[in-house]
């Protein structure tokens, strides 16, 4: 630490001041960071990159690492052949497949859809109603046959008894 | 300009560009990462851990790199850096079991405690960043003053108008 300031109270005081200030909170994107890096940001954009490089130890870190950057480290053959697979080669004769359909189609495909739907509903409407007429005139018949059981005995015997009184 | 168009190519899906970019800048990337390597981690995982970072959504990322604003080099650097550091966050050892620690370290103290009353803009970021740069990472007055790109002079006058907004703030404090 540079000698002038050594001086304990004002590391005390530094101290004490960095144990309770509040702390910036919205970080910088890493182009952001570049550009303070670089020394290419404006006196405004360098103090807000600054208050909150000044609770993050890290990001100042690796700031400072950008702009001393090291020498090379050599990659091994397999490393490099990992990474370009990530991106994959484009083959002209594959044509690729058509991300949505124009809204007109999108629109034509809902609204068959929606007339079919009805078109069955006022079908089977037709057809069950037709049906229901039916077992209403069975039910009817029913009716009529019930009524029969119930009514009195036929007039048969009636003779039959008057001449054995007689 | 010749990266710029090699870029423009990349992010147009030009394969031969990407394998052009994976082979330059690959060695950049471990040279960056190196020292922050938690154990059991390779460097080239870290590699791809970043290349994928880069191609990720169409290559996302890569589309905000502005070569006006910055070096990619230095851009590079900060990318690879802070996805280590992710990595590290993400992979950090299970916590201890509570039944491990001993109960003198789960003992509360009832201590009541005034809320500290700090005035938020008390210090400047500069004077922050100067101070935290002199004390906590014990570097040189020159030095600072390489990185903030100021004169020195610069550096020792806001350290010393910092000092003395600090003084004057804990004395009133203290009183």
């Amino acid at each position: 630490m540079s000698e002038f300031i050594k001086q304990a109270e004002q590391t005390a005081l530094w101290r004490r001041w960095r144990q309770s200030a509040e702390h910036a909170t919205e970080a910088p994107d890493p182009m952001l960071l570049a550009a303070w890096a670089e020394h290419r940001l404006d006196e405004a954009s360098a103090e807000a990159v600054e208050a909150w490089l000044a609770f993050h130890p890290e990001a100042l870190e690796d700031a400072l690492a950008a702009r001393n950057v090291a020498p090379p480290i050599e990659a091994s053959v397999a490393a490099i052949a990992r990474g370009s697979a990530l991106v994959a080669q484009r083959d002209p004769k594959i044509v690729p497949l058509r991300r949505g359909a124009p809204a007109w189609r999108v629109a034509a495909t809902w609204t068959s859809m929606a007339a079919s739907i009805v078109i069955a509903c006022l079908v089977g409407f037709e057809l069950g109603g037709g049906l229901y007429a039916g077992v209403l005139g069975g039910g009817q018949s029913d009716i009529a046959f019930e009524q029969t059981l119930l009514d009195g005995p036929a007039p048969l015997f009636s003779d039959f008894d008057e001449e054995i009184g007689s | 300009m010749a990266e710029a168009k090699e870029l423009a190519a990349l992010i147009a899906g030009d394969k031969a560009a990407w394998d052009g970019f994976v082979r330059r800048y690959a060695g950049l990337i471990l040279s960056a990462v190196r020292g922050l390597l938690r154990e059991g981690t390779e460097a080239e995982d870290l590699l791809q851990e970043v290349l994928v970072r880069l191609c990720k959504d169409n290559f996302r990322l890569l589309k905000t790199y502005d070569p006006a604003r910055a070096g990619l080099t230095t851009w590079l650097t900060i990318v690879a850096r802070s996805t280590a550091r992710d990595l590290q966050r993400r992979h950090r050892p299970a916590q201890t079991a509570l039944e491990d620690v001993p109960e003198t370290l789960l003992a509360v103290t009832d201590v009541h405690q005034e809320p500290l009353k700090l005035p938020k803009d008390l210090l400047s970021p500069r004077q922050h960043l100067v101070l935290t740069l002199l004390y906590e990472r014990d570097l040189e007055v020159a030095d600072v003053a390489k990185i903030l790109g100021v004169d020195p002079q610069t550096v020792r006058s806001t350290h010393h108008k910092a000092m003395l907004k600090l003084r004057g703030h804990f004395a009133t404090e203290d009183r």
